[in-house]
């Protein structure tokens, strides 16, 4: 072969370009797509691209969008991050309120029960002759609208209980401790007693 | 592109993975010898062309068929061969190291052109080989592999130069 023969050969292209490697790799890429997905091509220098024809425009618009893109996804995730803050704040503020409303509650709640107690031992005892002897029918019938009263109020403290922040249960027991204390009322009038 | 590639490349496209072992039968010996001639190593050789069906198959929604499947597979294995290099290798992306072009005088001499031209490839350095395969192999221009590797279009052109240089020296050596 002359001199002038070595000049213009490729000299790669004495090479072999097409080997079979030692051992089968099939195995292995096969357990390694079994369970990878396909992502969308978001890396511009593995796109669809001929290699004597350059860099398409798409892979440019695609080049240019990434740092925009990325930097939009930074301000969303900024932007989520202090909506869920200020969010965690208010819930917190409303836990709070809403934790001084039940102290207060009970404390209100406790404060009519003391108050309650005291008006119903001594209406108890007058009723057992304390003033003299009273007809044991009216007494019996008195007896029988306190206990339902008694009944209804334990339900609510209950329900109080159960549901702290509902203020309808409340209001509901302090009219009901104001319908017995008008019953009494009526009742010690009618009969010429005084609390 | 072949009617029976394409169909393959849709029904890999669909999740197919027999078809996509089809698709691997008929290109791992381009892949594989592209790799072995771009790193010079066999061992990393196959991790790089298994590493290249690997990442075909994730990707393969972005080849739309306007070139061969075997191009774009290529261009896909060359980006994940230079990646690799790129990050575990002395890579010359400015200057030249003079070093890396003596060293093919110091290897023991094979027989025949192929195996001389083989063992030569082998000892440039790995930026100059990667040069001179993607340009002469692949076809690639200088701007592209500036793209590509990151180094600039006169590194690339003296890199591509003194490589054939190189070899051109060691196949005369045959003669």
């Amino acid at each position: 072969m002359s001199q002038d023969k070595y000049n213009e050969i490729n000299y790669l292209d004495q090479l072999n370009w097409d080997i079979e490697p030692e051992r089968d790799l099939w195995p292995e890429v096969h357990s390694n797509i079994r369970f990878a997905g396909k992502p969308l091509l978001l890396d511009s220098s593995e796109a669809n691209v001929s290699p004597n024809l350059g860099i398409s425009s798409s892979n440019k618009v695609r080049r240019l969008f990434m740092p925009i893109s990325m930097a939009a996804c930074m301000m969303l995730a900024i932007g989520a991050f202090v909506m869920s803050s200020m969010s965690f704040q208010r819930a917190q503020e409303t836990y709070q309120l809403q934790a001084s409303y039940i102290d207060y509650q009970k404390a209100q709640i406790s404060l009519i029960e003391q108050q309650h107690q005291q008006v119903r031992a001594q209406f108890t005892a007058l009723l057992g002759g304390e003033l003299g002897p009273i007809n044991p029918t009216t007494v019996a019938e008195v007896q029988a609208v306190l206990l339902t009263i008694d009944t209804a109020s334990l339900e609510l403290k209950e329900a109080i209980l159960a549901q702290p922040t509902n203020t309808n249960y409340a209001s509901m027991l302090a009219r009901t401790y104001q319908e017995e204390l008008k019953l009494l009322n009526k009742f010690k009038t009618a009969n010429g007693m005084s609390i | 592109m072949l009617e029976e590639e394409s169909q393959l490349v849709i029904r890999s496209k669909n999740g197919d993975r027999v078809a996509y072992e089809k698709l691997y039968r008929a290109n791992i010996g381009k892949v594989y010898a592209l790799c072995l001639r771009l790193c010079g190593q066999k061992e990393l050789a196959e991790d790089m062309a298994q590493e290249s069906f690997i990442r075909a198959w994730q990707k393969i929604d972005s080849f739309r068929g306007h070139s061969k499947f075997s191009s774009w597979l290529f261009r896909l294995t060359s980006n994940v061969v230079i990646g690799h290099l790129r990050k575990h290798s002395k890579w010359q992306v400015d200057s030249l190291d003079e070093a890396a072009y003596d060293q093919t005088q110091s290897y023991d001499r094979p027989f025949g052109l192929a195996e001389e031209i083989d063992t030569a490839l082998r000892c440039l350095s790995d930026s100059a080989r990667v040069v001179l395969v993607m340009y002469e192999y692949l076809g690639y221009q200088h701007n592209e592999i500036s793209e590509i590797t990151g180094m600039a279009i006169g590194t690339s052109k003296t890199h591509l130069h003194r490589a054939r240089s190189t070899l051109k020296a060691q196949a005369e050596r045959t003669i």
